[in-house]
């Protein structure tokens, strides 16, 4: 080999492994980050709270839980809180909503404990959770999260063995880059807890429902690509009114998707999207949702 | 000649009592191995809260189910020392490595 490709050769291979020396040990520096963070046990007390079996508390809670926090979807708990269907996020991660029934990990909480967990996101230990995305309803009002934990302590108990829930190491730099929120205590003011407001068909109620919506279509709304998801997940679509969105939608149209799963264009939604969910949301809930999406900047697709 | 069959005759005691040695100490082995097996199924001192979500969660040693053991859940708190009993992030007081309950998820392989 001529003397100038060889030193071109040893040049490359160094540039190469220095490389991969340098993404390893970021990788490491960053899922070293997460696990440190999610060893930290968080000071917040656990509320005094009394059940209720009231009718009319039950119902709000058996709405929010079904309709705007979206625990009894299928992708959660389930509908009888035994436990949700498996996420596969590839190398993101493999998620599965737990058993919450009182015959699983709902019988080891207390009322508070639940209290504390929907509002701040952290676990009965004081840690935080993984996935479960209290971040984006830590808004609700304090008597609607009793009323949500009222409802499931009005549940009976399921027999059914917990999925697998692992957060893979692409998952724990996604979360450190702020692209995917796997360490949710991290994301919650613990200090000056939000107070959502009473339901009204406006776009400041619409704004804190619309939080469930951005796990998936991105801070912005504009839809894209999941960071790091595998083929399998589908695209979420462009909530913002842009032309790659729903600029061309009126209200009528979105409701339709709602109730139908069918876009505007006639097509039916991936059943990845949680429609057993926001099918349940109220007329309230839909003109407050359609305000708030209405008042977004255009974005084009994919801005996240 | 006599002299040669008692020598292997020597030699063939001296073997027995070798094995004999050997299953000896086997036994002693077993019988240490024994003693220092542990139970973590006491809760006295728990809250009755905790003692009643123990009970609720069916926890139980050994575990029915081998393959879903608290040492394999990622609830589990492993013990400084191996032999003794391990704590658990979801239930309160002492959890055998060896145990199970409802609750149990699976560590990632």
């Amino acid at each position: 080999m001529p003397g100038i490709l060889k030193t071109v050769a040893v040049g490359v291979a160094a540039v190469v492994v220095l490389g991969a020396g340098g993404a390893g040990a970021y990788v490491h520096s960053q899922t070293a980050a997460f696990d440190e963070s999610m060893e930290k046990v968080y000071a917040v007390p656990v509320p005094a709270v009394t059940r209720s079996t009231d009718p009319a508390v039950l119902a709000r809670g058996k709405h929010v839980a079904e309709s705007v926090a979206a625990c009894a979807a299928t992708q959660c708990h389930g509908a009888d809180f035994g436990g949700g269907d498996a996420i596969d996020m590839g190398p993101v991660g493999l998620l599965t909503g737990p058993n919450v029934s009182e015959g699983g990990l709902g019988a080891a909480y207390s009322d508070g404990e639940l209290v504390r967990l929907i509002k701040h996101g952290i676990k009965k230990d004081g840690r935080s959770l993984r996935f479960m995305p209290a971040s984006d309803f830590c808004w609700l009002p304090d008597d609607d999260a009793l009323a949500v934990v009222s409802y499931l302590r009005s549940m009976p108990p399921v027999d059914r063995p917990n999925g697998m829930m692992e957060v893979k190491t692409l998952g724990k730099v996604l979360d450190r880059k702020e692209l995917f929120v796997m360490d949710v205590a991290r994301r919650i003011d613990h200090e000056h807890p939000l107070q959502g407001m009473p339901p009204a068909p406006t776009p400041e109620y619409g704004r804190l429902l619309a939080r469930l919506c951005s796990g998936c279509h991105g801070e912005h709304y504009s839809g894209g690509k999941i960071p790091g998801s595998p083929p399998s997940v589908p695209i979420p679509s462009n909530l913002t009114p842009d032309d790659t969105g729903l600029k061309s939608w009126d209200y009528a149209d979105f409701a339709r998707l709602l109730d139908t799963g069918l876009r505007k264009n006639g097509k039916k939604l991936d059943p990845f999207m949680p429609l057993g969910a926001v099918s349940k949301f109220d007329d309230v809930e839909r003109h407050a949702l359609w305000a708030y999406l209405k008042t977004l900047p255009p974005t084009p697709v994919g801005r996240r | 000649m006599n002299g040669e069959r008692r020598s292997r005759r020597d030699a063939l005691r001296v073997l027995r009592d070798l094995g004999g040695l050997a299953l000896a100490l086997g036994g002693a082995s077993a019988c240490r191995k024994e003693m220092t097996a542990f139970s973590c199924v006491e809760s006295a001192g728990l809250a009755a809260d905790d003692a009643s979500v123990r009970a609720t969660l069916a926890y139980m040693e050994p575990a029915v189910d081998k393959t879903r053991v608290c040492a394999s859940c990622q609830q589990f708190i492993a013990p400084p020392t191996e032999g003794s009993c391990g704590t658990c992030k979801v239930l309160k007081g002492p959890v055998h490595p060896n145990g199970s309950c409802k609750v149990f998820t699976a560590k990632p392989v």
